[in-house]
């Protein structure tokens, strides 16, 4: 999916751990860590509106759209290094 | 965002289900068993001995079955047995269905094979005691007249007993699709 979640880096600009926004939100911490590996099939609202909340963004700064073509080149950049 | 095997944990609480249907779980296990155990008591009172076979079937087929022959009564006992099997096959899935019910393992894949078992389970009963009845009342009438073989009786009871066992395979379907969407819920956070 086309669909990137960017929580890892809005945690890392909040200086915040994982088990503390797991916490705040009140979700586990294993669901946070699935959203943050992208291993989920979809983020309710309600969670959403709870991490914006304690990160202070906008759900744009969690959720990005990249298209195909974009992904696969950032994929070879990865791997040309 | 990747598709993943791995599930989150789940939001809805299964405990409250849990309450609702524990006491009907208990009572339907043991109903089950209980209903066993009184069709192996029955089948063992009548097969005491074959006077009483002969009684009592003589009164279902309204003829004098005379003396029973040994042979007789060892085939209808076999085709009995046989067919208590196949009840009892019930009782264990209908107990190993509800014995998840009540760990909480409702919405699971595993219990909706349960399910599904204990209702093809139920449909093979049925239709070998269809069967089993014409071939007992064979086995019984074998020493006497042709004219007064009895080879088949049945009743509307048959076709109520088909239709539910049918209502719990076509349900497992039905639930099948549930844990579908279960699977599919708890990989939303």
């Amino acid at each position: 999916m086309a669909i990137i979640v960017n929580l890892d880096v809005m945690l890392a600009k909040r200086k915040m751990r994982s088990k503390d926004l797991a916490e705040r939100i009140g979700i586990t911490e294993q669901n946070v860590s699935l959203l943050k590996s992208g291993k989920v099939k979809g983020v309710r609202f309600e969670t959403l509106d709870k991490i914006c909340e304690v990160l202070e963004c906008q759900p744009g700064d969690i959720l990005e759209h990249r298209a195909a073509d974009e992904r696969q080149k950032s994929a070879r950049r990865r791997e040309t290094g | 965002m990747s598709s993943s095997n791995q599930s989150a944990e789940p939001r809805f609480d299964m405990s409250e289900v849990h309450r609702r249907v524990a006491l009907l779980c208990h009572a339907i296990r043991w109903s089950a068993v209980a209903w066993g155990l009184w069709a192996t008591a029955a089948v063992l009172m009548l097969f005491a001995s074959p006077d009483r076979v002969a009684e009592h079937y003589g009164r279902v087929f309204r003829i004098d079955l005379g003396h029973l022959p040994a042979s007789g009564y060892v085939i209808a006992l076999t085709i009995i047995v046989l067919d208590l099997v196949l009840a009892w096959l019930i009782v264990v899935f209908v107990w190993r269905l509800f014995g998840r019910y009540l760990r909480g393992d409702i919405f699971s894949h595993e219990a909706v094979d349960e399910m599904s078992r204990a209702g093809w389970a139920g449909v093979a009963s049925v239709a070998a005691d269809i069967v089993a009845r014409p071939l007992l009342a064979y086995a019984l009438t074998l020493h006497l007249d042709a004219s007064q073989r009895h080879h088949f009786w049945t009743g509307s009871d048959d076709l109520l007993h088909v239709l539910m066992a049918l209502f719990i395979v076509a349900f497992a379907h039905i639930f099948r699709a549930g844990v579908e969407i279960a699977d599919d819920n708890r990989q939303i956070v």
